[in-house]
Formats: C-alpha cells, sequence, structure tokens
C-alpha cells in the first residue's frame, strides 16, 4: 500500500495548508499555530505513506460516509488523528480519490476560524441504524 | 431488500408539512428531489461530535472533489523537511 499522492480538497483546506506551510517557512506562525503546523506535516507525509500508519489511528467515519453518499456508497470519509491517541490535539478528514493512487484531504479539526473563539458551533453525527436497531424500530415486541 | 409494511396518501398542511404516521424512528436524513419526490432515511445520533465550520469546509471540499477539482499534489518530502526542521 502506497505511497500515496496527496491532494487538498478546495477551497478551504488547499487555503488553510497553504497559509500553514508558508507561515511555517516565513516564521511568522504562534507558536500554537507551529506546534499545529508540524503535527499536520508530518500527519500527511505518514498518510501518503501508510493511510493506517498506527499512529494516525484512521478510522471511518460512518456518518459522513453516509452524508456524502446514496445509500451502499462506497466513497468512505476517514479521519486521523495528528497525535497518536490524542484526538482532541487535531482530526484531519480524508477519502480516497478522485483519481487511483490518491488521498483528497477534504476537512481539518480545529478549523481555523474556531481556533480563535473558544465556544464555537458544533454538530451531533448520526448514523444509520443497524440491522438490530431496525428490527427493535419496526417490530418492538419481538425481543421483549 | 426492504418491503412495504404500510402505504397511505397524505395532504400538506397550511405550513407546507405533513404528518408520516407510524414513524419508527426519531430522526430522519430526508433527500428533496426536483421532481417533487421525497426519501427518507433512518438515522440515529452518534455520541461524536464536530465543529460546524470543519463540517461546512469538508461540503465544499467534497462537492468539488466530486466535479473533479482538487489542489495541486502536495510536495510531501518538503512538508516531511519543514516538520522535522529545529525551531
Amino acid at each position: 500500500m502506497g505511497p500515496f499522492e496527496i491532494v487538498v480538497g478546495l477551497p478551504e483546506m488547499d487555503a488553510e495548508i497553504t497559509r500553514l506551510r508558508q507561515g511555517f517557512t516565513a516564521g511568522t506562525l504562534g507558536k500554537e499555530e507551529q506546534r499545529l503546523a508540524r503535527k499536520l506535516f508530518k500527519a500527511i507525509a505518514n498518510l501518503s505513506r501508510n493511510p493506517f500508519h498506527p499512529g494516525l489511528q484512521s478510522h471511518e467515519i460512518a456518518s459522513l460516509t453516509a452524508r456524502y453518499n446514496k445509500p451502499g456508497g462506497k466513497n468512505k470519509v476517514f479521519a486521523s488523528y495528528l497525535e497518536n491517541n490524542t484526538p482532541a490535539a487535531g482530526r484531519l478528514f480524508w477519502v480516497y480519490g478522485p483519481a487511483r493512487g490518491r488521498i483528497t484531504l477534504v476537512g481539518l479539526e480545529p478549523h481555523p476560524e474556531d481556533r480563535k473563539n473558544a465556544g464555537y458551533a458544533r454538530v451531533q453525527l448520526s448514523r444509520m441504524p443497524t440491522l438490530a436497531e431496525i428490527a427493535v424500530a419496526t417490530n418492538p415486541r419481538r425481543l421483549r | 431488500m426492504s418491503t412495504i409494511i404500510s402505504e397511505f396518501d397524505v395532504k400538506r398542511d397550511e405550513r407546507k408539512r405533513f404528518t408520516i404516521r407510524e414513524a419508527q424512528f426519531e430522526h430522519y436524513h430526508v433527500r428533496v428531489f426536483d421532481d417533487g419526490h421525497l426519501e427518507l432515511y433512518p438515522r440515529i445520533l452518534s455520541d461524536a461530535t464536530l465543529s460546524l465550520r470543519t463540517l461546512e469546509m469538508m461540503d465544499s471540499a467534497m462537492g468539488n472533489a466530486r466535479a473533479g477539482r482538487v489542489g495541486a499534489p502536495l510536495d510531501i518530502a518538503a512538508l516531511e523537511a519543514l516538520a522535522d526542521a529545529e525551531d
């Protein structure tokens, strides 16, 4: 598996990576952003070599897969951690494609605007019910 | 394969709403099509949350990627060199 060519989603993800790269090179990033940029660049390099590198803890986010696919669609959305076993340190969201051997980075958390505001809007994710949950919902007496 | 277990007609009320009887789930994802038909998919809320801005970032990136619009490939060696650079 790999190496994968890494491309970035347009427009925000591309703009953010360009900003962090240029800021890092010019030394204009603050300490926190410099730390984030370092972790992000390392994660991208690991992702390119092996999307399931143990340090990334890559896993599918089923609710996002469902959001961007029709039921049964196969374009899975994955999240990888920027810091080993520390989801709060940041997450990178990605999908395979658009071409074979490519990975597209589609999202980053924390979002650059959220880093400026402590209290920012969050959304609760949802997922398709499992077959067992459907069985209970459609015939609650069956499992009583 | 899904089986139809009930079928009925509904009438839109004055506030452009209608009631789905016997809805088995608390949440549904609804798709509205330009020919007037609707699709509903049951959803269950999970504990995971995501920044609204990150979700909007992903919405636009996924829409553009689907249309074949993505940024230029990243220079991985250059990024790794920056990550390993001394302070």
